[in-house]
């Protein structure tokens, strides 16, 4: 083999690129600005407290452009403190996930003490790192705030609670404070979940500057139906009061949001401070997803996240309650999940997104995506045996989907299960998506003729995703034994692949070799199987190697 | 009493050639179910009198409140013929005088076509049934067109003379005369229709293929029977008797010679011998009773050789003639004496049915089984409906056994409707539990049906939605699925008033998908149950049924809106072009319209995506011009599959393009299913990929690079190619009496329709009005007609055509882009079409 490079492989005549847009820039501030906007003071007693040494900054993409600036005012602000040489200042790249969550995996590159996770948050509690919250100022004219306000909430005496995102949260106060006529105003304030103490191995949060949760021991008691918010105690129940909401929640939330008053949301945007009308936002859209769902029968379990806690917990929840219905599941990681990348897996059905419940989760609005995505929740439901199709509820957050009741009906199944003949096959479902009937649950008819499922037991009590990884290591050892999809997938075999049926049946390439299986110039289509296995597979030559920067081609 | 056991009948089963299965098929209100009567009252089902009115084969509440058929309805019964009749059985074997006779009635309206369909599909025979005053209609066209289809062998049946008499008080000429246009106007279209494999099937009333009768009255007669009374009479030959009992033969009754002059030696006329020797005594019958002649009466009974019992000769009137009539020329002794003489037995007709019911090869175990109706082959068994038992949510199979026999307990292979040989896709294996014989509203539970038989099954319900083919074969292909002439194009959304009830509608549409062959549920983008019908009656009933019934809840539901299709009206203005996420692949293609004719042959299944590709590039160049590589180098078929829209690849030697094919497909049914314009299907576009540049690394060609593009491209080449909107059209038929014209006019104009034709009904007061109306117009146009015209006027309206709008539906002045615009609003969709652009990538 020629080990020269050759020239790059010509994929087109004329090379072309996209030019990522610029940002718009922002003008860079002066030091004394950034270290008060961004509380770096206060920030630099809290690290001298905990006394960590390696600090990560985490900046969404807007800030990024910042980064060095406010990594170096904070290392002068430590140092003009006196808090010790040793620390040390990094600033994380891009996030691979959702920016609003803490990204944990970056930070332990880093091996850092401490996360400063700065710009607008989710809150949704780590597993491991301590995390110090530092939500910046975002812009807003509340001038113009105050006057939407009044526009759009004539009556004074209407029960109003103000959510802000978080870097506008600073703007809440001053805006009650403002709207002294309205009597019946609740504010509500950013809640970690380490302020409660059930969650036992809760690591340090905290958010910078203290002011802002100050209230919570005090007036801000109640624990909101509005994820991890707290607000006084109401003066009538949640769903009748107005929200007012400043700064644009993504999808999800904004659709959570929708689902818990009986009155749609005031939302400001801060670019112009005046209300903006809320998009294509309905559950009967996602009812229909949850009916996809229900009709599939490979669900790939997309990971869109790493550090939330409770995420492992409920991958192995969604995982069982798949296996429970008779389903096959993948488990895919994907970090910054789009269309071309999902459409890859063309034996998956439909897709379960376990990921941040704000910037995590993927809401196909525009019907982009080649197959559905469900949230959590929707597939919860779609598991069970009956449609359940709660009334205005829907739920976001990874611990209460974990604490839903679980399918009573499980024997059900089992029950059905053995009153079938050993040869014979369950009955198919209707799905209403298409009006056909489909058969859904390719285990359960594995079952049936008595074949196992990948079972892997998880009884080690840390419960990660092994499962996965021992999932795939079997199949990928059964095509390395058989050289045969076929044999993967038929139900002779000990362990039952859709996506080795999925190859084996639905899929007319099936690899090199098989474009020629048919002289006739318009290619293979009918081509039995028997006949293609008669012929002789393609000659081996040795090819091109390397990555796509440049190749290793072979005598050229 | 019944007079005969399950036991004889099951004998019967085993003598297929003695068994008849027929469907009787008419337009509505032509007398189906009341000539049907006549037979179950022969059976000893019902009794005599409440023969006519019972309607026994109407087994639903509405249907019998209402006065229409909605639900085909199966039943066995067991006739006797005489020596003699059996003896004039040609062309076919027959084993004995016992025979079994296995009868579907079907709905007569238009709406309901598709039951009829899936009655034709199990029986070999049809009886036409056309109404003497009203003539051949719309609906009795498309029956017949669709018996011809299936190679069903008809004869026919004149029904209502007893009206032609009593209310038109008509001439035995001018009967004679309406008699013999009829007979044309059915032959014409059986002529239209010829298949060469069924032979010349046209209905002559001297060949005994046509009766004359009154199925209310509960009489009819054939030429034939008048011929055997007659040639005992004068000992003539009853061929030759037959032969001049109808057309231009004339007996002159003084020379006692046959003639076929009009006149005699004299230049006086002569009376046509149709109306001489059978109208003649029929007439003075009803001349007698009906003016009360009553020392006539019994003269007249006495030479007929008709006898009165004891309470019966108090009757006068029309009961009396009732009487009389039933007695002189019982209809079913008519009726089935054409149904045994004319109709194929099972082995006679699978021997040509074979080859259109089969999609395997035609050499294969079971298409020879077919062809020989085979009773120890491999089992095939086509389902064609699901009859609703009393156990609520469950349905019978209601089949017909075309090879092998099917008992209770065997273990059958269920292949649906998507089924593949060597696939495991919409195929089941299950037992059979029980086999029963549908008897009307009874059942009657048998132990095996061998082939040749109609047959309802339990058990398999739960494996196919609405039809299949059930077999013991391996190898076995489908059955052909049923195409049904009408097409659900009026639909709309149902909701539950409380959530907690949407399990309770899940399942009730389920069970409405099952019980009706031609409703289609599905969901709309937004999030809604959708239900498209036929027409607003079919939808009317679906619903009635869904709420009351299959799910039991009350619901609420909008108004009917219409499904739309998008097509393109030229070929694209230029090549349009996407470019993969990573841009490292391109796919080049150009959109053009599909002829409609293509179109109709993909909708009908003569073209279509199972066929050998070579014959199907055969079909496409012959009988639509097509380029023969084009032909054979066509992708795809979409949305589904099996749409009327198409890719060809038009590439020349692109390396690694096998690999993208599947991508593309997908691609394809994806972007088909939901079009560009506004999310509805896509019908008649053609989509040539004319280049494709792609990556040298598989990696970065796979499925998701290209399937988004694929879509892309799609979209792209359909908006650069003259987008247009198509809707669904009616064919409108309206018979009225003239007064009622000018409110017709005004009415369609009002709705955009189109008039085709306006004619006499020759011998009558009645003008045929057809037209076609828009569907989206037609809601509310039985209401409206009947207001404009005083009642007089009803119409029938079937599904004909999509018919292109004018207009682009990009421009939102043009009345396509307000239904896009609304359509989009209600979708939940920004409310302007995206243009090209947004699919297109610059090079």
């Amino acid at each position: 083999m020629s080990l020269e490079t050759a020239a790059p492989p010509v994929l087109s005549s004329q090379p072309t690129y996209d030019r990522v847009s610029a940002r718009s820039e922002t003008e860079t501030p002066a030091l004394e600005e950034i270290t008060s906007q961004y509380h770096l003071g206060e920030l630099a007693e809290e690290i001298n407290e905990k006394h960590y040494k390696r600090i990560a900054l985490q900046f969404p993409d807007i800030l990024l452009p910042h980064s060095t600036i406010i990594a170096s005012a904070l290392s002068k602000e430590l140092k003009k403190k006196g808090f010790g040489d040793d620390v040390m200042v990094f600033v994380l790249g891009d996030t691979s996930y959702s920016e609003c969550c803490v990204d944990e995996i970056a930070a332990q590159h880093v091996n850092a003490d401490v996360v400063v996770h700065i710009g607008n948050a989710c809150l949704n509690p780590v597993v491991h790192s301590p995390v110090i919250y530092l939500f910046g100022k975002g812009k807003l004219d509340l001038d113009l705030c105050v006057k939407s306000f009044r526009e759009q909430i004539p009556d004074t005496r209407s029960h109003v609670i103000i959510v802000a995102e978080t870097p506008f949260q600073v703007y809440v106060e001053p805006l009650k404070g403002r709207l002294t006529e309205y009597v019946n105003i609740l504010t509500t304030v950013p809640f970690l979940s380490s302020f409660t103490s059930q969650i036992p191995f809760a690591p340090s949060e905290t958010i910078i500057p203290a002011t802002l949760t100050s209230s919570i021991s005090t007036t801000h008691t109640n624990v909101s139906a509005i994820p991890h918010r707290a607000h006084p105690q109401l003066q009538t129940d949640l769903p009748s009061y107005i929200l007012f909401q400043i700064g644009i929640p993504p999808p999800p939330a904004q659709l959570h949001l929708f689902t818990l008053f009986s009155r749609p949301p005031i939302i400001i945007d801060p670019e112009t401070s005046l209300p903006q009308s809320i998009g294509n936002l309905s559950l009967a859209r996602r009812y229909k997803m949850m009916l996809s769902a229900r009709a599939a029968s490979t669900i790939g379990i997309l990971v869109n996240t790493l550090s939330l806690r409770s995420s492992s917990e409920l991958i192995l929840s969604l995982q069982r309650i798949i296996r429970d219905a008779g389903k096959k599941h993948y488990v895919v990681a994907v970090g910054k999940p789009n269309v071309a990348k999902l459409a890859n897996f063309d034996v998956v059905d439909v897709w379960v997104v376990v990921g941040c419940s704000r910037g995590g989760m993927i809401l196909d609005r525009e019907g982009d995506f080649f197959k559905p995505l469900v949230t959590p929740f929707e597939l919860k439901l779609a598991m069970k045996r009956d449609i359940a199709w709660g009334a205005g509820e829907w739920i976001l957050e990874f611990d209460k989907v974990l604490k839903l009741k679980d399918d009573d009906d499980q024997n059900e199944y089992e029950a059905e299960e053995n009153s079938v003949d050993d040869d014979e096959d369950a009955p198919p479902e209707f799905d209403p998506v298409s009006g056909r009937y489909v058969a859904s649950r390719p285990l359960q008819s594995a079952k049936a003729s008595r074949k196992t499922h990948i079972d892997i037991e998880i009884e080690n009590g840390d419960g990660q995703m092994n499962t996965s990884n021992s999932d795939s290591k079997g199949s990928s050892q059964l095509i390395s034994v058989s050289g045969n999809a076929g044999q993967l997938a038929s139900r002779g075999s000990q362990h039952y692949s859709t996506a080795g049926a999925y190859l084996q049946s639905r899929r007319f390439w099936k690899g090199l070799g098989s474009d020629f299986a048919d002289d006739d110039e318009s290619g293979a289509e009918n081509v039995d199987t028997e006949e293609r296995e008669g012929r002789k597979g393609s000659k081996l030559e040795e090819g091109r190697t390397g990555i796509a920067r440049g190749y290793f081609n072979p005598d050229v | 009493m019944v007079n005969f056991t399950i036991d004889q009948i099951r004998g019967l089963m085993d003598k297929v050639t003695n068994v008849r299965n027929m469907s009787v098929i008419a337009h509505v209100d032509h007398g189906k179910s009341t000539l049907t009567d006549s037979l179950v009252q022969r059976a000893g089902i019902i009794s005599a009198a409440k023969a006519g009115e019972a309607r026994f084969t109407d087994t639903r509440q509405d249907e019998q409140d209402r006065g229409i058929t909605i639900k085909s309805t199966a039943i066995s019964l067991f006739a006797e013929m005489s020596d003699d009749d059996v003896k004039d059985i040609k062309n076919q074997k027959t084993n004995g005088n016992e025979f079994l006779v296995n009868l579907i009635d079907s709905p007569g309206h238009v709406d309901f076509s598709s039951e009829v369909t899936a009655a034709l599909r199990v029986t070999d025979g049809a009886l036409v049934v056309v109404d003497c005053v009203e003539g051949v209609c719309v609906q009795t066209e498309t029956v017949l067109r669709q018996a011809l289809g299936e190679r069903i062998k008809p004869v026919c049946i004149i029904n209502k003379v007893d009206r032609a008499l009593l209310e038109l008080q008509v001439t035995k000429e001018d009967l004679y005369q309406s008699f013999s246009r009829t007979v044309e106007s059915v032959n014409v279209i059986i002529a239209t229709y010829f298949d060469k494999a069924l032979g010349d099937v046209q209905v002559y009333p001297d060949k005994g293929t046509i009766a004359f009768g009154s199925g209310l009255h509960g009489w009819a007669f054939t030429v034939r029977q008048f011929a055997v009374k007659y040639s005992k009479k004068f000992g003539v030959d009853r061929d030759k008797m037959m032969e001049r009992l109808w057309g231009d033969n004339y007996f002159n009754p003084a020379t006692k010679k046959w003639t076929k002059n009009g006149t005699d030696a004299k230049g006086k006329p002569l009376e046509r011998a149709f109306n001489m020797f059978i109208l003649d005594p029929i007439f003075r019958i009803f001349d007698a009773i009906m003016n009360y002649k009553k020392d006539q009466i019994p003269v007249l009974l006495d030479k007929l050789e008709i006898s009165l019992k004891g309470d019966e000769k108090e009757l006068e009137g029309k009961a009396l003639l009732k009487v009389v009539m039933r007695k002189f020329l019982p209809a079913a002794d008519a009726l089935l004496e054409m149904m045994v003489l004319h109709l194929p037995s099972p082995v006679t007709a699978q021997a040509y049915r074979a080859e259109s019911l089969y999609e395997g090869p035609a050499d294969d175990e079971c298409a020879i089984a077919i062809r020989d109706c085979d009773p120890k082959g491999p089992l095939m068994l086509y389902v064609s409906k699901m009859v609703p038992t009393s156990d609520k949510g469950r349905f019978y199979a209601f089949g017909r056994v075309f090879s092998g026999t099917v008992k209770s307990g065997m273990k059958v292979r269920i292949q649906g409707p998507n089924y593949q040989p060597g696939k495991k896709d919409d195929l089941f294996i299950k037992a059979i539990q029980r086999t029963v014989l549908m008897m009307g509203r009874f059942i009657e539970p048998i132990d095996d049906v061998p082939a040749g038989n109609i047959v309802g099954l339990v058990g398999v319900d739960q494996f196919l939605l609405k039809s299949g083919t059930l077999t013991t074969s391996e190898t076995a292909h489908n059955l052909k699925v049923m195409k049904f002439s009408v097409s659900p194009v009026v639909q709309v959304a149902v909701e539950v008033k409380n959530a907690n009830d949407l399990p309770k509608l899940v399942e009730g549409l389920k069970r409405l998908s099952k019980s009706d062959p031609c409703v289609l549920t599905s969901m709309s983008e937004s999030g809604e149950h959708i239900v498209a019908g036929t027409g607003e009656l079919h939808l009317e009933i679906c619903l009635k049924d869904l709420e009351e019934d299959h799910a039991g809840i009350p619901l609420k539901i909008s108004p009917p809106v219409v499904s739309y299709r998008e097509t393109v009206s030229a070929e694209s203005s230029m090549t349009a072009l996407s470019k993969s996420p990573n841009k490292h692949n391109r796919i080049f293609v150009k959109a053009s319209p599909l002829d409609e004719e293509v179109n109709s042959a993909i909708e009908s299944g003569k073209v279509s995506p199972r066929d050998d590709f070579k014959a199907r590039a055969r079909i496409l160049a012959d009988e639509f011009g097509w380029d023969v590589t084009d032909g054979r180098k066509i992708w795809c078929f979409g949305p589904d599959g099996t749409g009327a829209n198409l890719v060809v690849d038009q590439t020349k030697a692109v390396q690694y393009l096998n690999e993208i094919k599947d991508s593309c497909v997908a691609a394809f049914q994806w972007a088909t299913k939901e079009g560009p314009i506004f999310g509805e299907n896509m019908r008649g576009v053609r989509i040539n990929i004319l280049d494709v540049v792609l990556h040298a690394d598989a990696i970065h060609r796979g499925g998701g690079q290209i399937i988004p593009t694929m879509r892309r491209v799609v979209y792209a080449a359909t908006l650069l190619a003259e987008p247009r909107i198509q809707e669904p059209v009616f064919l409108v038929e309206i018979q009225c009496p003239e007064s009622a014209i000018g409110g017709i006019y005004s009415v369609l104009n009002k709705k955009r329709g189109q008039v085709l034709s306006e004619e006499q009904r020759p011998g009558t007061p009645l003008f045929t009005v057809k037209a076609y109306l828009p569907v989206n117009e037609s809601f509310g146009f039985t209401g409206e007609l009947r207001q404009a015209t005083g009642g007089q006027a009803f119409p029938q309206m079937v599904f004909d055509h999509w018919a292109t709008m004018t207009g682009s539906p990009l421009d939102t002045s043009t009345k396509p882009g307000q239904i896009v615009t609304e359509a989009r609003k209600r979708h939940g969709m920004k409310e302007a079409v995206p243009g090209y652009e947004e699919y297109y990538d610059k090079l």
